[in-house]
C-alpha cells in the first residue's frame, strides 16, 4: 500500500506544482541558509580549534606554576626534563609533546614601542605552528639562529621594521628586575584572527629564556600536539594521577586558563612549584563566547525556519485539501481508509519538505563550495572569526539534522490538513459534483 | 741617460709608499687612533633635542669611562631626572632609575635617557674593532672634497648601527656619519659641528674629541645637539664603576 500512496503524492505533487512553486522555493532556500549558518559555524569551530591548539594550548597541557617565594609566581616548570619523562609513553597514537614559553614584552625600534604576547618554541619542532601563522616575508626555519625573531606583520607595521632589522624586547624576570634583548628579525608573519595577538612574537625558547633570565632546563608548558582532535579530558585526568603517583604536587582540575589561574594561586601561601594539568577547552574558555554566539545563531535561525516550513506546508496542504474534496471523497467511494487518505497527505508534506530540504542541501553546499576560502574578510571579522578567509565546513551529522528539521517540520505542517482531508465522507464526492 | 737615472732612483724612492697605499680599513684605524686616549676619562655632556611637536628637553650628565672601557653615565639634571644612571661593564649596559630605586638591563642598541643619543656615542672610537669599511667615492660639498666610507658591522659584533656611512676631510676628520639599519633603511644622520684637542697624559699624544655634535633622527625627525665640556683625562677612582656608587648618589 505504500508504494501507490508515495505515488499518488508524488503525481498530486506534480499535478500542483505550480502552485507549489513558491512554497518550494522558501523551503529550499531557507534550508540553504541554515546549511551555510551550519558551514560557517563548523568552520569557526575548526578555525578556534586549531588556533587554541597552535598558538596558545596543546590538547592537553602540563604548566608548572612557579613560586620563588609566597608573593611572586611564574608559569614555569623549572625542569622540564624531569616531566617530560614523567608525561612520555602517554601521548595517543598521531600525538607528540612539544615544549613551549609563553611570555610578556614590550618591543622598541628606535622610539618607536608596542606590546606583544612572545611565543618560544623549539624552532625544527613546530611545523604546524609556522603553518598557521606562515611567514610572509623573511624565514621562519632562521629562529633556529641564536638571537632571532619573528614578528607579525602588525607590530612590523608599529615599529617600522623589516626582515633583518633589530627589535629591542623589555620584559621583567622571575624576580621583577628587568631585563632587555636584541632580536634580529628573521620573518615577518601574517596575524591569524583574535589569536594573532598571542602570537606577536615568536623566538627560540633559548631567546625567551636569556630574556627571563631562566635556567637552561626551564620550559613554559608541555603540549600535547596531534593529528587529529581527540577526547582530551580522560587523557588529562589520567596525566593528573600519573604525576601525583610520582610525587608532583598537580592542581586540581577546573575549567580556566592558565593566566586566570596565576592571580588567585597567587593569594595562596606556599612557594616551590606545582603542576597543573589543562584541556584546550580550559585554555580556550575565554573565547567559547564567539562559538555559543554563532551556536545560538543558527539555532535561531533554524527554529525560524522549522516555523516557515510548517505554516507554508499547513497553508499549502490546506488549500489543496479543500479544492480536491471531491477526489479524496472519490477515493473514500471506491473503498480507501481514512488513515489512509492522512498519510497520502502526511506523504506530500514530507515530500515536499524533503524535496525542499535536499534542493536547499544542494544549493547550500553549491553556495559553501563558491565561498570556501574564496572570500577575505575585514579584519574585525578575522578577529572574531579566527580565519582570514572565510572557511566553510560541512559536518555530516549536523547536515542530516537539518534535512531530519526540515522534513519533520513538513510532517508536523501536514499533519492537521491530512487529519481533516481523512475526516471526509464518500458522498462529498458527489456534493462537489451536485 | 741622466732621466733614465732620476727615473729609476724615482721609482725606487715612491714604490715602496705606492705599494703600501692605505686600505679603507687602515684609514678607519687611524681615524680611532686619533680620536682615542689610553687614560680614564670624564666629561660633561650635554644634550639638547626637539622634537617635530616643537617640544623641547635639556639633559646634563656627566660621562666617566675607565682604561678598560667600563662605562658611567650620571644625570644631573633636569631635577626630575637627576640621579638616573647608566653603567656598562663589559657587555652588560643597565639603566638606573633613581625614582624608583631599581636597576633595567637595557641594550647598547637601545636610546638612552629618553633621547635620540645611544650609549656608543660617548664610547671610544672603536669603527675599525666593530666594521669592515669599503671606500666608496669621494664626495664634493661646497667645493670641499671628502672621501667617504660604508662601514659593515663585522659578525656578531654588538653595534647600535648595523652600518654606517661617514665623510672624512682631509685631515681624516669625521665631518658627517649616517647610521642605517640591517635593512638598509637610515636611522639617524650626526653633523660633527666642532672638535677640539686634548693632549693624553698617558702617551702625551694629542688626539681629537668632539666638541658639538649635531644629531637628527631619519624617521620622525627629532633633532638633538650635543655638547662637551671639562674634559678630564685624570685617573678615575675605580669604585664608579659600581652600581653602588651610583645608588649613592642619591642620597648626596
Amino acid at each position: 500500500m505504500l508504494f501507490p500512496l508515495i505515488r499518488l503524492a508524488l503525481r498530486n505533487m506534480l499535478a500542483q506544482s505550480r502552485r507549489l512553486a513558491a512554497l518550494h522555493i522558501l523551503i529550499v532556500t531557507s534550508t540553504a541558509l541554515v546549511v551555510l549558518l551550519i558551514a560557517i559555524d563548523g568552520g569557526v569551530g575548526r578555525s578556534h580549534r586549531r588556533a587554541i591548539t597552535t598558538l596558545i594550548s596543546g590538547e592537553v597541557n602540563v604548566t608548572g606554576f612557579y613560586k620563588v617565594h609566597p608573593d611572586a609566581i611564574t608559569p614555569l616548570v623549572a625542569d622540564g626534563r624531569i616531566i617530560r619523562k614523567a608525561v612520555e609513553g602517554t601521548e595517543p597514537d598521531g600525538c607528540r609533546w612539544r615544549e613551549r614559553i609563553y611570555g610578556h614584552s614590550v618591543l622598541a625600534a628606535g622610539k618607536r614601542r608596542s606590546e606583544s604576547f612572545l611565543i618560544g618554541v623549539a624552532p625544527n619542532n613546530e611545523a604546524g605552528l609556522f603553518g598557521l601563522v606562515k611567514g610572509t616575508k623573511g624565514d621562519l626555519s632562521r629562529l633556529s639562529e641564536p638571537g632571532t625573531i619573528a614578528i607579525s606583520q602588525r607590530i612590523a607595521d608599529k615599529l617600522k621594521v623589516q626582515v633583518g632589522d633589530f627589535v629591542t624586547l623589555f620584559a621583567s624576570t622571575t624576580f621583577s628586575r628587568r631585563n632587555a634583548l636584541d632580536g634580529r628579525v628573521v620573518a615577518i608573519t601574517e596575524t591569524p584572527g583574535l589569536l594573532g595577538d598571542t602570537s606577536g612574537v615568536i623566538a627560540s625558547m633559548a631567546f625567551l629564556r636569556e630574556l627571563y633570565a631562566y635556567q637552561p632546563n626551564a620550559v613554559g608548558v608541555l603540549q600535547l600536539e596531534c593529528a587529529s582532535p581527540i577526547n582530551p579530558d580522560p587523557l588529562a585526568e589520567s596525566l593528573r594521577a600519573k604525576l601525583k603517583e610520582q610525587g608532583q604536587p598537580v592542581l586540581s582540575p577546573s575549567r580556566e586558563a592558565f593566566a586566570d589561574k596565576l592571580t588567585p594561586l597567587l593569594r595562596e601561601g606556599w612557594y616551590g612549584q606545582k603542576l597543573d594539568v589543562s584541556t584546550w577547552e580550559d585554555e580556550g574558555v575565554f573565547l567559547t563566547f564567539i562559538t555559543s554566539g554563532l551556536g545560538a545563531l543558527t539555532f535561531l535561525v533554524e527554529t525560524i525556519v522549522l516555523a516557515v516550513v510548517i505554516a507554508g506546508i499547513f497553508m499549502a496542504l490546506s488549500v489543496a485539501v479543500r479544492e480536491r474534496t471531491r477526489e479524496v471523497g472519490t477515493l473514500r467511494a471506491v473503498g480507501m481508509q481514512r488513515h489512509h487518505i492522512a498519510f497520502m497527505f502526511l506523504l506530500e508534506g514530507l515530500l515536499l519538505g524533503l524535496m525542499g530540504a535536499l534542493g536547499g542541501l544542494l544549493l547550500g553546499a553549491l553556495a559553501c563550495a563558491a565561498l570556501s576560502g574564496n572570500v577575505a574578510l575585514p579584519e574585525t571579522l578575522q578577529t572574531l572569526l579566527f580565519q582570514r578567509k572565510m572557511v566553510l565546513v560541512l559536518e555530516p551529522q549536523r547536515v542530516v539534522n537539518a534535512l531530519l528539521l526540515v522534513s519533520v517540520g513538513a510532517a508536523v505542517g501536514a499533519l492537521l490538513p491530512a487529519m481533516k482531508a481523512s475526516r471526509a465522507q464518500p458522498r462529498s464526492a458527489m456534493e462537489s459534483v451536485l | 741617460m741622466r732621466k733614465l737615472s732620476y727615473s729609476v732612483l724615482c721609482a725606487l724612492l715612491f714604490a715602496p709608499a705606492i705599494a703600501r697605499a692605505q686600505t679603507a680599513q687602515e684609514v678607519v684605524a687611524q681615524i680611532d687612533a686619533s680620536m682615542n686616549t689610553t687614560s680614564d676619562y670624564k666629561a660633561k655632556a650635554y644634550v639638547r633635542e626637539k622634537r617635530p611637536d616643537n617640544t623641547e628637553r635639556a639633559v646634563e650628565f656627566t660621562v666617566y669611562r675607565s682604561d678598560i672601557d667600563d662605562l658611567l653615565f650620571f644625570v644631573s639634571a633636569p631635577p626630575s631626572l637627576a640621579g638616573t644612571g647608566y653603567l656598562r661593564i663589559g657587555k652588560n649596559l643597565w639603566e638606573y632609575s633613581a625614582l624608583a630605586g631599581q636597576w633595567e638591563r637595557r641594550t647598547r642598541r637601545a636610546d638612552i635617557i629618553g633621547t635620540i643619543t645611544c650609549e656608543s656615542d660617548f664610547d671610544r672610537s672603536r669603527m675599525a674593532i666593530d666594521y669592515n669599511a669599503t671606500e666608496e667615492a669621494p664626495e664634493e660639498v661646497n667645493g670641499a672634497k671628502y672621501r667617504k666610507f660604508l662601514l659593515k658591522a663585522k659578525p656578531g659584533v654588538e653595534v647600535t648601527f648595523m652600518s654606517l656611512r661617514i665623510w672624512v676631510d682631509s685631515d681624516l676628520k669625521i665631518v658627517k656619519r649616517e647610521g642605517y639599519a640591517p635593512s638598509g633603511k637610515p636611522l639617524r644622520t650626526d653633523i660633527i659641528k666642532a672638535y677640539m684637542r686634548l693632549k693624553d697624559p698617558k702617551t702625551g699624544k694629542s688626539f681629537l674629541h668632539f666638541r658639538e655634535v649635531f644629531e637628527r633622527q631619519a624617521e620622525g625627525g627629532t633633532v638633538a645637539v650635543i655638547s662637551y665640556d671639562a674634559v678630564e683625562l685624570e685617573p678615575l677612582n675605580k669604585t664608579i664603576f659600581t652600581k653602588a656608587w651610583l645608588e649613592g648618589r642619591m642620597f648626596r
